[in-house]
């Protein structure tokens, strides 16, 4: 079944050309194509900026997937584990950069930076620039998830997704028509009969009111994941994202209703139609079908950019 | 096939009024290049109006066109301000620095020409001395857009009870037609502002009418709201709700463009001379619905309507409809007419531009068909 998601929209949106090299052409390490061994090693280079969510997201996971199995991970052995996966991947992300080598032993392997495989990008950045802001926002994750109870209820809970794989049976999305709509949820649980989805964000709340906002709107497409796979009512359906970007965490709330869920499969099939033309991989795309980016800005931390600029001299 | 004037000469008025100027004008235009290779792709065109418009606003205060976009891309721009382009870099696509390079090439464009790159760009560089006249004039009009200017005065502001005000305003821009040269077209736009404010519709508790500026009343997610217009008074701005604050306008503070974090209640008494009124609650608002959320003052922000909403919400309080949209053809010339009163000399360098008082015009003409002549 061909696939879709919401990360898709936005970089087809931003850049015909990274859409494809991202997602178009299945590039893998070991391919036999010299080009094609080039864009899977770029789909490994990420900004530091990203790298600092991963690091989070990746400590919070590993203390939900602990506490699953009966196991605490206390908040200060979360920050030396945070400090120390941060820096091996530093170090392997430089080596990496260097010697142009794709593969590490680490696991999680963590990506290229940016940083360290573009001179040009490289403004001194300091390991410490990233630690320091991802233990606090790991730790103020980490308090809220426990004043919440949810160590406990990782021991308790039956039904529990947490980071859920995208290609697993069962996994988060649902279909429209002959398209799996993916939603990334970072987790999920099932509870007194009620579905609760969360999302953690390493970013300040958005100013305004929450449910006006786009933010609102992602989460809200997480809810159709329980309501279409797993009929879920839709009253029985909370999600709640949670931002980790300031002093203290700021959690809220997206509700579903009936009439929302027409909305947004509406919307859904708009952006699969829209983009419909480009999931059929065996019309045989090349790159120059596609267009470039509009605007310069948003090529300054996309990996591509060296066959971009190779393409121009 | 033949033209048959009426008996009795009707004429057709068309909205376009003639300009004349004192002296031969003269339109020297240098170009510029981009030095570097651009990607030949569909979205060339829009990448450099982009770059275009930034330069214009930011560096070079005149219009700037884009030429020779299939080719090798340059730019136009008037020859007395080509030199400050000179070396002009931006990041474009690739995250490379392109720069801009001044040629030697120059194109003197005559009032017979036929190009429509030099066309454009004349015109762009002649309608800029209306909006400049018509920003003048503060006293008179308020700016929605540079080349769309409102009354300060509401078309219905006599009625004390009204609702909304009626704000009568003209669009225009220069175009040039072949044979007959340099013209001013113009229309008449209307525009519905609330009343009451934003603040005073909180305070009473009173948002019947504006829910759909509120989003409180839903109408599926993907639809964005009601607008605001963000009443700044000699320019406003058109918004959409995002929120509340939580703080008054003495407390919220923002990161200004320069850096500094200052108060909501210093920057309106700063950049527009607005002093708030005490507590006054700020909101969030976005310029579009992908925007990102800025503060604002809510005794500043007035609900925008539509026609279906005027009619609704009049229909409801049984109050008289405040003056249509809609405008007779002739009257529609007159209110054109005396807009343009006030904008009808205007200088363009060391030329002065007039506008004629009356409308270009045409014999009402009847197009007689011929006869079918089936099978011949």
């Amino acid at each position: 079944m061909k696939s879709w998601s919401h990360s898709q929209t936005r970089v087809m949106r931003i850049c015909e050309r990274r859409w494809f090299l991202s997602y178009g052409l299945g590039a893998k390490i070991n391919s036999r194509d010299r080009f094609l061994r080039e864009i899977a090693f770029l789909k490994k280079v990420k900004p530091s900026f990203m790298w600092r969510g991963d690091l989070v997201h990746g400590v919070i996971a590993d203390v939900l997937q602990q506490a699953r199995r009966g196991k605490t991970i206390p908040v200060d052995r979360a920050s030396v584990l945070l400090e120390q996966r941060a820096k091996n991947q530093w170090l392997e992300s430089m080596r990496r950069a260097s010697s142009g080598d794709p593969r590490t032993s680490l696991q999680p392997e963590g990506p290229i930076l940016m940083e360290h495989y573009y001179e040009a990008l490289n403004n001194g950045l300091q390991l410490d620039e990233i630690i320091s802001p991802a233990r606090q926002q790991m730790m103020t994750l980490y308090k809220w998830i426990e004043h919440h109870g949810l160590l406990d209820e990782m021991r308790k809970t039956r039904d529990v997704w947490i980071e859920p794989s995208l290609f697993m049976p069962n996994s988060p999305g649902f279909s429209v028509n002959d398209v799996r709509f993916i939603t990334k949820v970072d987790l999920a649980l099932i509870s007194s009969g009620f579905f609760r989805i969360y999302d953690w964000k390493t970013s300040l709340e958005p100013r305004g009111e929450f449910h006006l906002s786009h933010e609102h709107r992602q989460a809200s497409y997480y809810a159709l994941w329980p309501y279409f796979e797993m009929n879920f009512p839709v009253e029985n359906i909370e999600i709640k994202v949670v931002y980790a970007g300031g002093d203290n965490p700021k959690a809220h709330e997206a509700r579903l209703v009936h009439q929302d869920i027409e909305d947004l499969i509406a919307d859904a099939e708009l952006i699969i139609e829209a983009t419909r033309e480009f999931l059929d991989v065996d019309k045989g795309f090349i790159l120059e079908d596609f267009d470039w980016a509009t605007s310069g800005k948003a090529c300054q931390w996309c990996p591509f950019q060296q066959i971009c600029q190779r393409e121009l001299i | 096939m033949t033209f048959t004037p009426l008996s009795k000469e009707k004429r057709i008025w068309a909205t376009l009024f003639p300009m004349k100027a004192d002296r031969d004008l003269e339109f020297k235009l240098r170009v510029l290049k981009v030095v570097e290779r651009l990607p030949q792709d569909a979205k060339r065109a829009e990448r450099l109006n982009q770059v275009a418009g930034e330069l214009w606003r930011s560096v070079l205060k005149c219009p700037v066109k884009p030429f020779r976009v299939k080719e090798t891309p340059c730019f136009l721009v008037p020859e007395e301000k080509a030199g400050l382009a000179d070396g002009y870099s931006f990041i474009g696509p690739a995250n490379r620095e392109y720069h801009l390079k001044l040629t030697d090439e120059t194109i003197n464009v005559d009032l017979s020409e036929s190009k429509l790159d030099h066309r454009d760009i004349v015109c762009d560089m002649l309608v800029r001395s209306f909006s400049d006249k018509f920003m003048r004039l503060q006293d008179k009009f308020w700016r929605w857009h540079w080349t769309l200017f409102y009354k300060n005065r509401s078309e219905n502001s006599d009625n004390a009870n009204r609702l909304v005000d009626a704000f009568r305003g003209i669009k225009f821009s220069v175009v040039w037609l072949d044979d007959l040269g340099l013209h001013l077209a113009a229309d008449i736009r209307t525009k519905y502002m609330g009343r009451k404010s934003l603040r005073e519709h909180l305070e009473s508790g009173d948002t019947k009418f504006i829910k759909d500026h509120l989003k409180t009343e839903k109408k599926g997610k993907a639809d964005p709201g009601s607008l605001f217009i963000r009443d700044n008074e000699i320019v406003k701005y058109s918004c959409l709700y995002a929120g509340q604050a939580g703080e008054p306008a003495e407390k919220a503070t923002f990161i200004d463009t320069d850096g500094r974090t200052r108060t909501v209640y210093e920057y309106y008494l700063d950049r527009f001379k607005i002093r708030l009124p005490p507590n006054d609650l700020v909101v969030y608002v976005k310029s579009s619905e992908h925007g990102d959320p800025i503060p604002a003052p809510s005794s500043r922000l007035f609900p925008a309507f539509d026609t279906e909403q005027i009619k609704k919400m009049h229909e409801s309080l049984r109050a008289p409809i405040p003056p249509s949209p809609q405008i007779p053809p002739q009257k529609r010339v007159e209110m054109i007419t005396e807009f343009l009163h006030d904008v009808r000399k205007v200088r363009f360098g060391d030329a002065m531009l007039t506008l004629e008082p009356e409308p270009i015009s045409e014999r009402q003409q009847y197009f007689i068909p011929p006869d079918l002549l089936f099978g011949k």
